[in-house]
């Protein structure tokens, strides 16, 4: 039996610049979570995310990108943990967007990844995976960059 | 930026939509088993692309961080498979790869952790769209996006091709290195067209 599913969550347009906004009460009824953030950045910046409020060095990251003329990349290591994980990539003076899956949020066995692809006119493309280093369900999400006005960032969640 | 709770949804208008992503099964595996296989998908003909969401781990216990997860198209096992694919790792420090294998006997898709990595709850993440599924005058082609943080880092796109046109009837995931983890999970998802 097939169940509809990537349901609107919330959906938020920006009506100034701001470095951090948060998604916050967020059912456990689905499995993952899909973030589209489109528009223009106030400024060059890496899109992050911090869950449920935890400011500790609890994520690892690992992107790569090119920019049309070369290809680079970085990583923080699950051995050497970040206080927030890149997921995609905001440009100051380009429209761009990202779309981010995070894959079971809601699983309690399990670390949370957050595959993120940002892409923009500008500065190129970017390809990353964030990870959370703990098991507890997510219920609220910080994204992290400078993001400009007008930009508009949706949550959908998807049942497994 | 205060803070707001979900709900906040844009009001919207106009034509009136129609649900075009549905949930058709989920896997998890409930012990260790050497593959993950959905069948019979002849029943979901009215959807055009497939999707299959994966979070998985390997039992692979020594020479790598992960694990590599393939797939098989209608139980074939014959070498008429072919992928690519851009990989960035951090070995030593950020290295950008291209990989390809012709002629395999399954689409390498990207890896996974692998038990010889940390953590147990530590999972590596894959997106797998079948597009035009169940046309019978196109040989079948893949589009996946993974990675994981554990051991080596990495994250990847990968392009896959099965040499045959005929409609996709069945699916198989298999670590070709050793049994997928219990807890691993594998969603599909038919997308209407």
């Amino acid at each position: 039996m097939a169940t509809q599913t990537y349901i609107p969550l919330a959906t938020t347009t920006l009506t100034a610049n701001t470095s951090t906004l948060t998604f916050q009460s967020i059912p456990q009824s689905y499995r993952d979570l899909v973030l589209i953030v489109s528009g223009q950045g106030s400024s060059d910046s890496s899109l992050t995310f911090r869950a449920n409020g935890d400011t500790g060095a609890n994520y690892s990251w690992m992107q790569m990108s090119g920019d049309g003329s070369s290809v680079s990349g970085g990583s923080r290591s699950p051995d050497n943990k970040d206080t927030e994980a890149i997921i995609g990539i905001i440009d100051g003076s380009a429209v761009g967007n990202a779309i981010v899956n995070f894959q079971d949020y809601s699983i309690t066995i399990k670390f949370t990844n957050a595959l993120g692809r940002g892409n923009d006119s500008n500065s190129g493309v970017r390809m990353s995976i964030g990870s959370y280093f703990n098991t507890g369900a997510i219920t609220s999400i910080e994204l992290r960059g400078n993001f400009g006005t007008g930009m508009i960032l949706s949550l959908y969640g998807i049942e497994a | 930026m205060s803070p707001f709770p979900l709900g906040i949804l844009a009001a919207s208008g106009g034509v009136e939509a129609v649900a075009a992503y549905d949930l058709l099964e989920t896997t998890t595996l409930a012990s260790d088993a050497s593959s993950v296989s959905f069948n019979g998908l002849q029943a979901y003909t009215e959807y055009k692309h497939l999707q299959v969401r994966i979070q998985a781990r390997s039992r692979r216990a020594s020479g790598s961080s992960g694990d590599t997860l393939a797939l098989r198209i209608n139980n074939d096992t014959g070498n008429n498979y072919a992928n690519h694919a851009l990989r960035g790792d951090d070995f030593g420090g950020f290295r950008g790869l291209s990989f390809s294998v012709p002629n395999g006997d399954s689409i390498r898709l990207e890896t996974v952790t692998a038990d010889n990595a940390e953590a147990n709850e530590n999972y590596g993440s894959l997106i797998v769209d079948l597009l035009d599924s169940f046309e019978n005058s196109k040989n079948k082609t893949v589009r996946s996006f993974g990675g994981r943080n554990a051991g080596i880092s990495l994250i990847g796109l990968g392009s896959g091709f099965r040499n045959n046109t005929e409609p996709i009837t069945s699916l198989e995931f298999f670590a070709i290195s050793a049994n997928t983890a219990a807890g691993s999970k594998f969603s599909l998802y038919g997308i209407k067209g």
